[in-house]
């Protein structure tokens, strides 16, 4: 047996180098390795061998048929370079592909801040984009006839039912249902009657809070520090700005340093410096009492953004309309 | 709300560059939004010395200026009179806007160039005096700009305040932060009134009949007044801050409603009847005509003002046209109240009026401050427009309400800012803004607000005083620390995950749409009026009638993407969108709301280039991608019917509904094209719909490894031939019932229908693989078996063999 291999690796290895073309190195391909071939054939035989033979015949025989193919693969080469036979592959010529699709921005975005925010240990939550007008404002503190009404432009269904007009709604319902401690991150769409190059009758925002004993506005800063660095980048500065939400207190809006002039003032921060990113705030003890927590008890701190926004600022997007026309040239970009 | 810095300094002493005001005041919560230079509309007017005129050589009325400002020497034509050599003038250079408004640019008259013109008072809205150039102070300095010469520049502060700051609606309120802020303190106006004899009770009478609406009522009575246009100083600061001067008395109100944020109304005293005023509410379908001159009908809600006849003012919002000033007025009630902040915004809703004044109201005005107001606002206008005040002022309330003290705790302070405050540091800083604080034990306050912050009325109110006073840069930077819990995945993300990476994979894009569409839009996809698709959520207040309803279906939004993007050139689409449908569920209750997953394609199967045909996509291009996304997702067992009444705006030849179990999970199909007409589409369109709650449901979560297989599979392969109207998907069914446990999968290789089948039949290559988990298998186990299926497959669909060649 051992003498047949090295009989068979011998006139291989012969016959290869003389080859004139790709046809006759297909034959020989075939003679030796091909299905029905010399070695493989050869190797079917080995059942017969005795048990300790067959390991070291077998190893023998995996030797000849590797030596065979690398000095076939080597031969290859030579019969397709001379140019007398198989094409010429154009390696400059474009590799074959179906290309993907792409996700929209604003899920993009949106996935990027719940990321984060879940890496904190944040849960995701869900609510109804038709709200009831308890949850979109009552509950959060902003009675009928109160003027911070008119901060958002609200589409009504009917007098008690409306578009929310942000996702606030979100942190009422869980504290409906759920005990602290709490730590929810809940994005969804937010709705305004408002439509020009900087507003759009629909858009994007995630909302997050947490409370539980002890949270402090200390923790909003620090929270909301790491939440910037990760979603613009270590170098951004960022202050915080006192505001008022009703449903906060105390409040705060959170601005950038402006990512297009870094502060010295240009069109897209108003000569500021500055760039608005975030709503910002502790939980007002009236949003406590609306779901029967204990302002005594528990303290909570809440933030909002708007996607749309974020994304613009990341990307260099200048007008929001074109998060809604979904051409495929923009899409095509994130 | 804007404020000049020359007005805030009346009352503050500012002793920092106004771009630091401006971000000191943003930080404490007052955004100055804009800070604007203010050269009373004189950009490019300088001050000009008149060096020599010369006669213009081509006319006889003007002549030939040399004029010098500053460094530069200029030519200008004048037609002026009064000019002389050596005056001081006001010189108008290329570039200046002067109210008119004229624009100045150098020009050419009768063959001579001028390089600016001198300009009169009434040309440069200083004055009325429009006889000749306007001659300045000889010792004025040439070169200076026009407003600074004159002492008229300034800037301007444009405040966004937050609805809870009415205090700061107000000159003076803003000073008074700005005290705080500078720790200075506030010079309130000093007010001199020299009155007369005669009383005011003798001459007016006021009954409030709806106290609860109007708990203070003040006025005075001012007499022999000229009405007439008001000093430069009043008009320009009105001006500054974007007020358009009427006359003295009036502008007088306005300025005494901005410094204190009273809003103030002037009455002709001559046209109020009977000498009488009373507050009370309206009667139904009354009408009463406004100062705009637009007739309003009234509710009896409203609160109004009304002499001894007839309505005479809109409480609160605007007054009537029936006893405005004019220019005949001679004598003046003026009239400072406190409105109920509900009852005036609700009417000013009700009649679409909103004014600086019921702006004001609204949030709430300092009803101790009503009397100062009215003082300040006579003297005023004694100064503005002469005349004499009557004795005494009308005040109808019944003094102050006394306010609580709140508790303040050191501790709370500290437990919600995360910071490090004594006692001393929150008492100061409570202090500096007015807020009377008393000692109550060793860590605790004692806070009472002054009456002009109605917004502070708990302790977590005075806190973020504190916080923001003290600044929100100085509090800590912390992180919580907290135990730790495990949040709860939704499932429904984590599918919408898996159908959104295989679908981007396959080369869709995702789109979001809107939630609204046109309510026509289902009648376009031929939805039958029982669908519950028709069943719309209307909004009483859209935008546009194509965004009227809330979407019932993801369909219609989609195909106006594609009919988009196909204007643009943009032809090969593969689109999806996962979003919400609702449906209505009557009055006054939220709706239904479902989410849905919706592809759609169109164009050509593969990008064009090298190595790819140019075939465009079909049904079983969209078909592909659905069956991509059940296949992620583990689900399987669904099956495919044709009877898609439910879905009539596909094409019926080539569409299906997709069943699971008792549900249908959606529809796939090429769009019927006159659907896509509808929409301005004339291409090919294939899309599925599934519904995504379904797709949640039906989601098999934790896998099952199942062991490698360990023996060799065999294949047979199967061609047969059965009549065309035999679904393929029938006979795969049946061997996948009849293989049993050795059969491992089956596939169609080959579909043949032409020349060498007879009409109205079909070849189909099947190829069956099978495996033991147990053992090689044995050839003639597995003919045994293959040709038990193909015998059966052959009698059940009544095929043949196709015969080998």
């Amino acid at each position: 047996m051992e003498e047949r291999l090295q009989k068979i690796r011998d006139e291989a290895l012969k016959a290869i180098p003389e080859v004139k073309s790709r046809e006759e190195w297909e034959a020989l391909r075939i003679k030796y390795l091909g299905r029905k071939g010399i070695l493989p054939e050869l190797l079917k035989q080995m059942g017969g061998l005795s048990a300790e033979l067959r390991p070291h015949i077998g190893q023998l025989a995996n030797a000849v048929k590797k030596e065979i193919e690398a000095v076939l693969n080597t031969w290859q080469a030579r019969v397709s370079s001379d140019g007398q036979a198989g094409p010429k592959t154009d390696i400059t010529l474009p590799g074959r592909f179906i290309p993907p699709g792409k996700l929209h921005p604003i899920t993009q975005i949106t996935r990027e801040v719940c990321d984060i925010f879940e890496r904190l240990g944040f849960a995701m939550a869900e609510g109804p984009d038709v709200e009831l007008d308890y949850y979109n404002f009552e509950a959060l503190n902003i009675p009928r006839d109160h003027p911070a009404r008119d901060m958002q432009d609200t589409f009504y269904i009917s007098e008690n039912v409306l578009l929310r007009t942000h996702t606030s709604p979100i942190q009422v319902r869980t504290m409906e249902r759920q005990r602290p401690p709490v730590r929810i991150i809940a994005p969804g769409k937010v709705y305004r009657c408002d439509s020009d190059i900087t507003h759009t009758p629909m858009f994007h925002q995630v909302e997050g809070f947490m409370v539980d004993k002890g949270v402090s506005f200390a923790d909003l800063k620090g929270i909301l520090t790491i939440f910037i660095h990760q979603i613009f980048d270590e170098q951004t500065s960022l202050r915080f700005r006192p505001s008022f939400f009703p449903f906060t207190e105390p409040s705060a809006e959170i601005d950038i340093l402006c990512v297009i002039c870094r502060g010295s003032g240009c069109r897209v921060c108003s000569q500021t410096g500055w760039l608005e990113v975030m709503g910002a705030g502790m939980v007002d003890p009236e949003v406590f009492r609306m779901v029967g927590y204990d302002p005594e008890e528990v303290t909570g701190l809440a933030f909002g953004m708007g996607i749309e926004r974020i994304a613009m600022l990341k990307y260099g997007i200048d007008d929001i309309r074109l998060f809604y026309e979904n051409n495929l040239r923009f899409l095509n970009q994130f | 709300m804007r404020v000049t810095l020359n007005w805030l300094k009346e009352f503050v002493d500012i002793d920092i560059p106004v771009e630091d005001l401006a971000e000191r005041l943003t930080m404490v919560g007052l955004e100055v939004e804009n800070l604007t230079h203010y050269d009373a509309g004189l950009g490019q007017v300088v001050v000009g010395h008149i060096t020599d005129i010369l006669p213009h050589p081509h006319a006889e009325n003007l002549s030939l200026c040399r004029v010098v400002s500053g460094k530069n020497t200029y030519r200008v034509i004048c037609g002026a009179r009064n000019i002389r050599n050596g005056d001081k003038v006001p010189l108008a250079l290329e570039g200046a806007v002067l109210p008119g408004p004229l624009r100045i640019s150098r020009t050419s008259i009768k063959g001579e160039y001028s390089e600016g013109m001198l300009c009169s008072a009434a040309e440069l809205g200083l004055g009325e005096d429009k006889s000749g150039v306007y001659i300045l102070p000889a010792d004025m300095e040439s070169g200076l700009p026009l407003a600074r010469a004159l002492e008229l520049e300034d800037y301007v502060l444009e405040i966004g305040l937050t609805p809870n700051r009415a205090d700061c609606l107000s000159v003076l309120g803003i000073a008074r932060e700005a005290a705080a802020i500078l720790h200075k303190k506030i010079r309130y106006p000093k007010i001199k009134i020299s009155e007369r004899e005669e009383d005011i009770h003798e001459v007016i009478s006021v009954e409030v009949r709806a106290v609860d609406l109007c708990p203070r009522y003040a006025g005075r009575i001012i007499k022999d007044v000229t009405v007439a246009e008001s000093p430069l100083w009043l008009r320009k600061r009105l001006l500054a801050v974007g007020i358009r001067p009427v006359n003295n008395i009036v502008d007088v109100t306005n300025y005494a409603l901005m410094e204190y944020g009273q809003p103030l109304h002037a009455f002709d005293l001559e046209r109020l009847a009977g000498k009488r005023i009373i507050v009370d509410q309206a009667r139904n379908n009354e009408t009463f005509t406004t100062l705009d001159g637009v007739v309003r009908t009234l509710s009896e809600n409203m609160l109004m003002i009304a002499d001894g006849e007839k309505n005479v003012a809109l409480a609160g919002i605007m007054g009537g046209i029936n006893s405005e000033i004019t220019l005949e007025t001679r004598s003046v009630f003026i009239e400072s109240a406190y409105f109920d902040p509900i009852s005036v915004r609700r009417t000013s809703r009700r009649l679409n009026l909103s004014t600086e004044s019921s702006y004001r109201f609204e949030r709430g005005i300092d009803m101790e401050g009503v009397g100062a107001a009215l003082d300040r606002a006579v003297s005023l206008m004694a100064k503005a427009g002469g005349g004499k005040i009557l004795r005494g002022r009308i005040d109808v309330y019944s003094g102050p309400e006394r306010r609580k003290p709140i508790p303040i705790r050191v501790g709370q302070v500290n437990r919600l800012l995360g910071s490090d405050l004594k006692k001393g540091e929150i008492r100061r800083l409570l202090e500096s803004i007015g807020i009377k604080v008393r000692e109550a034990g060793k860590d605790a306050l004692l806070a009472t607000s002054p009456s002009f912050r109605g917004d502070l009325s708990r302790e977590v109110d005075f806190i973020e005083e504190v916080a923001r006073l003290d600044g929100y840069e100085k509090i800590p930077v912390k992180l919580p620390v907290v135990s730790l819990t495990t949040p709860a995945r939704i499932k429904s993300q984590a599918v919408t995950n898996i159908c959104r990476s295989v679908l981007s994979g396959l080369g869709f894009y995702e789109v979001i749409n809107y939630s609204f569409m046109d309510k026509r839009a289902t009648k376009l996809l031929k939805i039958s009026g029982t669908d519950e698709r028709n069943r719309h959520v209307r909004l009483l207040n859209p935008l546009t009638e194509e965004q009227s309803v809330l979407r019932t279906s993801l369909i219609p939004n989609l195909l106006s993407t594609v009919c988009s993007n196909l204007n643009k050139w943009n032809n090969n689409l593969r689109l999806f969108e996962v979003g919400k449908i609702f449906i209505d569920q009557g009055e006054s209750r939220q709706p239904v709301e479902k989410t849905y997953l919706t592809g759609m394609c169109t164009g050509l199967r593969y990008p064009e280039g090298v190595h790819f045909t140019g075939d465009e996509v079909d049904f079983f291009d969209i078909k592909g991608g659905m069956e991509a996304v059940f296949q992620a997702l583990g689900i399987s067992g669904y099956s495919l019917d044709q009877a898609v009444e439910s879905a009539p705006y596909l094409r019926k030849e080539e569409s299906a509904r997709i069943v699971l179990g008792p549900k249908t999970l959606g529809f796939v199909g090429e769009m019927d094209p006159s659907v896509c007409e509808g929409f301005d589409v004339k291409e090919k369109v294939f899309m599925f719909e599934l519904s995504f709650d379904d797709l949640v449901e039906a989601y098999k979560g934790p896998k099952v490894f199942k062991p490698l297989p360990r023996y060799p599979a065999v294949m047979r392969d199967m061609a047969i031939i059965v009549s065309e109207d035999v679904p393929a998907g029938q006979i795969l069914r049946v061997i996948n019932e009849l293989g049993g446990d050795l059969m491992e999968n089956v596939f169609i290789f080959d579909v043949y229908q032409g020349r060498q089948i007879e009409r109205g039949y079909k070849s189909l290559a099947l190829r069956v693989i099978y495996r033991s988990s147990e053992k090689t298998l044995e050839d003639e186990e597995v003919n045994a078996i293959h040709q038990r299926i193909v015998n059966d497959i052959l009698s059940r669909f009544n095929g043949r063999l196709r015969e080998q060649k």
